[in-house]
């Protein structure tokens, strides 16, 4: 007898545990909890890619303003901030929009987790890119310039919020869309009126800046009670 | 790592030690539990040599432990070949950290790093005494073949 054949008996000796209790033991077994970073990172890669496109198209287009007139880069990038504003709204209701919602429900993380995590996760990398864009063509002003441009994000925010609670599917997102397209429109539309985006004026944007963080953290909030409401 | 062939080698591995197979199955789910209640899995290097830890502990749990009740000589499991048995009685003729270097290279096919590390000795001594004890096993089966 040789060694090589002393290994191959060996693993014969030893047969493996009993199929059915293995199985009952790991179908018992709690899933492992995740770390909410985990979660951020993991719910991020199944954000649509249209969604991260469409938030790029926007900071590129403002630098590309930033770049060609400085001088209107801060206004013409409030007029493009409802647009990324759209896309994350877009984002938070596609199962509503695709009926996977029940689903959703009996997944192992539910549907608020979910869109937590992914709400979280757009709105976490606009925030990065409106603070870039702010210092990059806020011309000294980063507050001021973050205001002007986190203003009219907030309120397409909150229209869109609100529309996706009250009407659903395709529907909601024509309203979101519409709310995105009135919001640039006004933003727009204040730079001819004068001296709105001048540093007198900066009190009442922070005024504006607060009402609509407000009022969109009450969507949030709503957005997130009706979903705890399926769950 | 996949987990479940891990079960698989820490049954085993409990298998060896304590001879009764629904206690290896006890132990191998002790051994789990704990696993998943420290949140070891995120730890996917160490998690292996940690069960083999553990299991080991609770192996030796098991003779420290007064026997409530006795346990039968061979509770349900798979019934072995003849030939299977004897290689089972030939292994414990070897010493227990032979047996355990056997068990661990040649059932369980864990690496040399995993073997050298959970019994605390260097590499060079895990092939020396992997090989030495293989030898002594192929000879004490010899013996016992008609």
């Amino acid at each position: 007898m040789r060694n090589d054949d002393v290994i191959k008996r060996l693993a014969g000796a030893f047969p493996g545990p009993d199929p059915a209790r293995k199985r009952a033991f790991f179908r018992g077994l709690p899933a492992p909890p995740v770390r909410h970073g985990r979660m951020l990172l993991g719910q991020a890669g199944y954000v649509r890619p249209v969604t991260w496109a469409a938030s790029l198209a926007v900071f590129a287009a403002a630098l590309a303003a930033g770049r060609l007139a400085p001088a209107d880069a801060v206004w013409v990038t409030a007029a493009l901030t409802p647009f990324a504003a759209l896309a994350a709204v877009a984002e938070r209701g596609r199962s509503a929009l695709y009926g996977m919602e029940e689903l959703e429900l009996c997944t192992r993380f539910g549907l608020k987790s979910v869109m937590l995590a992914r709400m979280g996760a757009v709105g976490l990398v606009h925030l990065i890119l409106l603070a870039a864009l702010a210092a990059a063509l806020g011309d000294g002003g980063f507050f001021r310039a973050g205001a002007y441009f986190l203003t009219p994000y907030l309120l397409t925010d909150l229209i869109g919020l609100a529309a996706a609670r009250r009407v659903r599917g395709r529907e909601g997102l024509y309203v979101c869309a519409g709310a995105a397209v009135l919001t640039a429109g006004l933003a727009l539309a204040l730079h001819g009126v004068r001296g709105v985006y001048a540093p007198e004026s900066f009190h009442w944007w922070l005024l504006a800046l607060a009402v609509t963080a407000g009022l969109a953290g009450r969507e949030y909030e709503k957005t997130i009670r009706k979903a705890e409401e399926l769950s | 790592m996949d987990i479940q062939e891990q079960y698989d080698k820490i049954y085993r591995y409990c298998l060896r030690r304590l001879g009764n197979s629904a206690l290896a199955e006890d132990v191998t789910q002790e051994a789990f539990l704990r696993f998943f209640s420290e949140g070891r899995y995120r730890e996917r290097g160490q998690a292996i040599r940690w069960l083999y830890t553990v299991a080991g502990h609770l192996c030796a749990d098991q003779f420290r432990r007064p026997p409530t009740e006795p346990l039968p000589e061979d509770l349900p499991g798979p019934e072995l070949p003849l030939e299977d048995m004897a290689l089972r009685a030939a292994l414990e003729t070897l010493s227990e950290t032979e047996q355990e270097l056997v068990v661990m290279r040649y059932v369980n096919q864990e690496p040399v790093g995993v073997i050298a590390a959970h019994l605390g000795m260097s590499r060079f001594a895990v092939y020396r005494r992997t090989a030495a004890a293989l030898e002594k096993l192929r000879r004490a089966l010899k013996e016992d073949e008609p």
